[in-house]
């Protein structure tokens, strides 16, 4: 009798510590498990950090002619004014203000009224990169206005993977760029950094949220049109 | 009949009478945990692989304050991911569907509130986002649609996390011969609760 309730007291003690056992594996089980997942997390995060992520190039950056500042803007015209434009090759609506405005900034560019400064944003996709890059080239080139207005009126759809450097080289002989250097410079990315500073500088600090965006003098022009513009520009000049 | 058993997890029927019901719900379940767990996984990668974006987007929802529009764009794929590969193996099944369907209806609420302030942003959850220009339509009623779509997903999960291929369906696995589909709800709330810690 004693015999047989110690064998069942025995059994039911391994029984118990079977299962502590495998409790604890368990437990080791879904600690790995979310450890491993924790791990992979951070490591993506890193690689973003220390890969791909550090947006802001410092140091001895190429810029185009005329351009002052790791970030700075390409300045059309002299004038008592100042217009700064935010734009993006590759969007619709800054196809559209160009067409509707072009030709009033252009003239009050042309009579001395105005210095306009393109910050050359590029958020939509690797083909804002490339176009804003070639109008750096475009720059050196003394052709920076009617390269960016041709582009502007053949501006291809959003994210079609337009903007090759193919179409671009077309667009600079188009606009009569005939230096070699320019084919150099569109393919080979010259002004890539620049290009990436000028955009973090534009929404990194919340100067703007999208484009087009106008200020003249610094004030944001709220409802964008030409006679707008012009109002503004002639009550600051 | 068999439908009935299934709607209501306490039907006191014995296991005499056998359906295939609970089998193919759990089966459906299954691949809507993993399907799910995808989505986050994806929706996160795409984030954070185009971190400037993200950011940009972020920013153009005009929700966060500036400071914290960098640590964000970090933090939410980050969490994305995680979010996803817990629902993909299956941990803590009920909870990790519950965050799903807090992310969701917060996002909902975030494209919501653009729409009635008048932003014009591409939410971003999967593709670049940003601000959009006049010409191109917003897309918010889509993308609300599809949130809650997700939304859904996440609430079947709640209702019923057990599903086959779950590392909680291990974790349950000696005590629990009765791996039985007629179990009441009610032991699962109380069997996932520590799996989440």
């Amino acid at each position: 009798m004693t015999n047989a309730r110690t064998t069942r007291e025995r059994a039911a003690a391994m029984r118990q510590q079977e299962q502590a056992k495998a409790k604890r594996r368990q437990k080791l089980v879904v600690a790995g498990v979310i450890g491993g997942i924790a791990l992979v997390v951070v490591a993506i995060v890193l690689i973003v950090i220390f890969a791909g992520g550090s947006s802001k190039k410092t140091g001895p950056i190429a810029l185009p002619a005329g351009v002052s500042g790791n970030s700075g803007p390409i300045v059309v015209g002299t004038g008592p004014a100042k217009l700064d434009v935010y734009e993006d090759f590759q969007c619709p609506s800054c196809g559209a203000f160009h067409k509707a405005s072009g030709p009033t900034i252009a003239e009050l560019q042309s009579s001395g009224k105005v210095t306009t400064n393109y910050h050359l944003v590029s958020f939509l996709g690797p083909e804002s990169v490339r176009a804003a890059n070639a109008a750096g080239c475009a720059q050196d080139q003394g052709k920076f206005m009617p390269f960016s207005n041709y582009l502007y009126d053949h501006q291809p759809a959003e994210h079609t993977g337009g903007y090759t450097s193919d179409d671009l080289i077309r667009s600079g002989e188009a606009v009569g760029i005939t230096n070699p250097a320019f084919n150099q410079c569109v393919t080979s990315m010259k002004y890539q950094d620049w290009v990436t500073n000028v955009n973090s500088a534009a929404f990194d600090n919340g100067t703007i949220t999208g484009t087009p965006t106008v200020f003249v003098n610094g004030k944001k022009i709220d409802n964008l049109t030409s006679e707008n513009i012009k109002q503004a520009v002639n009550s600051a000049g | 009949m068999g439908v009935t058993l299934t709607a209501d997890g306490q039907a006191g029927t014995p296991p005499t009478a056998p359906s295939r019901w609970p089998q193919i719900v759990r089966g459906l379940l299954t691949f809507v945990r993993v399907a799910l767990g995808g989505v986050w996984i994806y929706a996160g990668m795409v984030k954070i692989t185009d971190i400037n974006q993200t950011t940009i987007t972020i920013r153009a929802f005009e929700i966060v304050p500036h400071s914290l529009v960098k640590p964000m764009s970090y933090g939410l794929p980050a969490a994305e991911i995680a979010l996803g590969l817990m629902l993909v193996v299956g941990l803590a099944v009920r909870w990790m569907a519950a965050v799903s369907a807090v992310f969701l209806l917060l996002y909902i609420g975030a494209i919501a509130s653009a729409s009635a302030r008048g932003l014009r942003i591409d939410c971003g959850c999967f593709s670049q986002g940003g601000q959009l220009d006049a010409s191109t339509s917003t897309r918010y009623t889509l993308d609300i649609l599809r949130d809650s779509g997700l939304l859904l997903l996440s609430a079947l999960l709640i209702w019923r996390p057990r599903t086959y291929w779950s590392l909680d369906g291990w974790l349950r696995m000696p005590s629990a011969d009765a791996d039985d589909d007629l179990d009441a709800e009610d032991a699962d709330a109380d069997e996932d609760g520590p799996g989440n810690t």
